[in-house]
């Protein structure tokens, strides 16, 4: 005779999510293993040097090296595009009905795993950059450094950064899901992009960029700064959350 | 040694990356990456970059500022410096200049009533020449040497002026400029992510640029004495009324 047994265990979506979030962090080993390389490289081109000066004249010459941290910022960033844009994609996203699962629990896991990135490759890409001092520093005793940050300013920026982080996830995530909802949206965004670079190039209206982007960087108020990013996110998240609601479901 | 250094970095990936390939070549149990938990390499990687870079910082602590950077001056010090010297000579108002701009001062009885100023031919004279005619029975010529700055992003150049020498005696002022001279630093700045918040810093300003501000030699000669100055070109001579 056999004996039926019933699981009433109810299952929240904040458990689906932490599960979720866990598994990521564990088994996505892929991305941390190119995180390193890729900041490894930020650090190697950034002891090149961004720029350099050179003047002179009948009784002095002088000659300047700029060296900035630049490159590991970009380097981090660049690593956290491709990442936020890969984990919309069919591979990653069957990997997440391993669990009970479904799309909200699914975008949340996705947020908090973005946010997780984008805090380790802060913290590291703020860490990699006394990595290039002290090599600067090897390299030339007379290196020059810009003044010491102090605590409160170091978190703020470190927060800062974070935030560049997460805006930069959150569009690489939306572009992503656009992409990955019609295959033909792919297209029409890439020659979107193309049409409005030429457009702009055109018509000499870069300035319309720029301000976009003064619209978070020329922003010196640090809780303005981080209520337009979260804003900003969000929106961005909740559009990701429209393209893939409305996909097909997973049997 | 130094090529050593140079290359370090490079050896450093290397290394991680020979040690991953290895690892995976060895590891019998090998499982598609994606769907490998908790990989004991990867721990490793992050642990052994993780302790890579907290003793940057420490070591970081360690090294002493160099002494080139002592000599910061900001935007505002150095439109400060214009606002002392040359705004109050251009007025002849040298009582209200700031001592601490001075770097010299001469007297001069003239024997005679001609003064000369003797300088190098240059194109790019290194100094600005203001002169100040006064109603004086005394055949006496005053002359005062002002600090330059010359600055590199914000940083002083301390020895790009050095070397002018400035002697005033037998009716006349003769001017030497230094013998080429040459500095090389290099100059780590923070990107704007770290600048972003904070307070009192120029945004416009940022980067790569230098700023240069002549010493001024400021000569007060009674009107009844002739100045001549063969070589000086009149364009760097200011007459302060």
């Amino acid at each position: 005779m056999g004996v039926l047994t019933m699981y009433l265990t109810e299952v929240t979506l904040f458990n689906v999510v932490k599960k979720q979030v866990k598994f990521k962090v564990k088994s996505y080993t892929g991305i941390f293993q190119s995180f390193v390389v890729l900041q490894l490289l930020g650090i190697l081109f950034a002891t090149i040097g961004t720029s350099s000066m050179s003047e002179s004249n009948s009784f002095f010459s002088m000659d300047v090296e700029f060296y900035s941290s630049g490159i590991i910022l970009g380097m981090t960033a660049f690593w956290l595009i491709i990442n936020a844009l890969l984990l919309t994609t069919t591979a990653y996203r069957e990997d997440d009905f391993t669990f009970v699962t479904n799309r909200l629990s699914r975008l949340w896991a996705n947020i908090i795993f973005l946010i997780i990135l984008s805090v380790i490759g802060a913290v590291s890409a703020y860490l990699a950059t006394n990595v290039l001092k002290v090599y600067l520093f090897i390299q030339n005793s007379e290196l020059i450094m810009e003044d010491f940050l102090s605590i409160t300013s170091m978190i703020i920026s470190l927060l800062g950064l974070i935030g560049y982080f997460i805006l930069l996830g959150s569009i690489a995530y939306a572009v992503g899901s656009i992409v990955q909802r019609n295959k033909v949206m792919a297209i029409l965004i890439s020659v979107g992009f193309i049409m409005l670079g030429t457009f702009l190039l055109q018509f000499q209206l870069e300035d319309m960029i720029a301000q976009v982007m003064f619209f978070f960087t020329h922003e010196t108020n640090f809780a303005l700064f981080l209520l337009k990013v979260i804003a900003t996110s969000s929106l961005l998240f909740l559009l990701s959350w429209s393209m893939s609601r409305n996909q097909e479901v997973r049997i | 040694m130094n090529i050593l250094f140079a290359l370090s970095p490079i050896l450093i990936m290397a290394t991680l990356v020979i040690l991953a390939i290895k690892y995976n070549r060895s590891n019998p149990n090998r499982v598609p990456k994606k769907t490998r938990l908790t990989s004991s390499f990867t721990k490793g990687l992050l642990l052994v970059y993780a302790i890579f870079l907290v003793s940057a910082g420490v070591a970081l602590a360690f090294i002493p500022e160099s002494e080139a950077g002592n000599g910061k001056v900001t935007d505002q010090e150095l439109t400060q410096y214009h606002e002392d010297i040359y705004k109050n000579l251009f007025e002849g108002k040298v009582e209200e200049v700031p001592s601490k701009h001075l770097l010299n001062e001469w007297t001069e009885e003239i024997d005679g009533d001609i003064f000369t100023i003797h300088a190098q031919d240059a194109y790019d004279f290194p100094l600005s020449f203001m002169i100040e005619r006064i109603d004086s029975t005394e055949n006496v010529v005053e002359v005062k040497l002002y600090e330059g700055i010359y600055s590199v992003s914000q940083f002083k150049v301390q020895d790009y002026f050095k070397g002018i020498q400035v002697n005033l005696g037998d009716n006349q002022l003769s001017i030497d400029l230094p013998t080429q001279g040459s500095d090389s630093r290099a100059l780590f700045q923070y990107d704007f992510t770290f600048n972003q918040f904070k307070e009192n810093i120029n945004r416009e300003n940022q980067g790569m640029y230098s700023s240069t501000q002549y010493p001024v030699l400021y000569i007060k000669v009674p009107k009844s004495i002739e100045i001549k100055m063969p070589k000086i070109d009149e364009g760097i001579i200011h007459n302060v009324k």
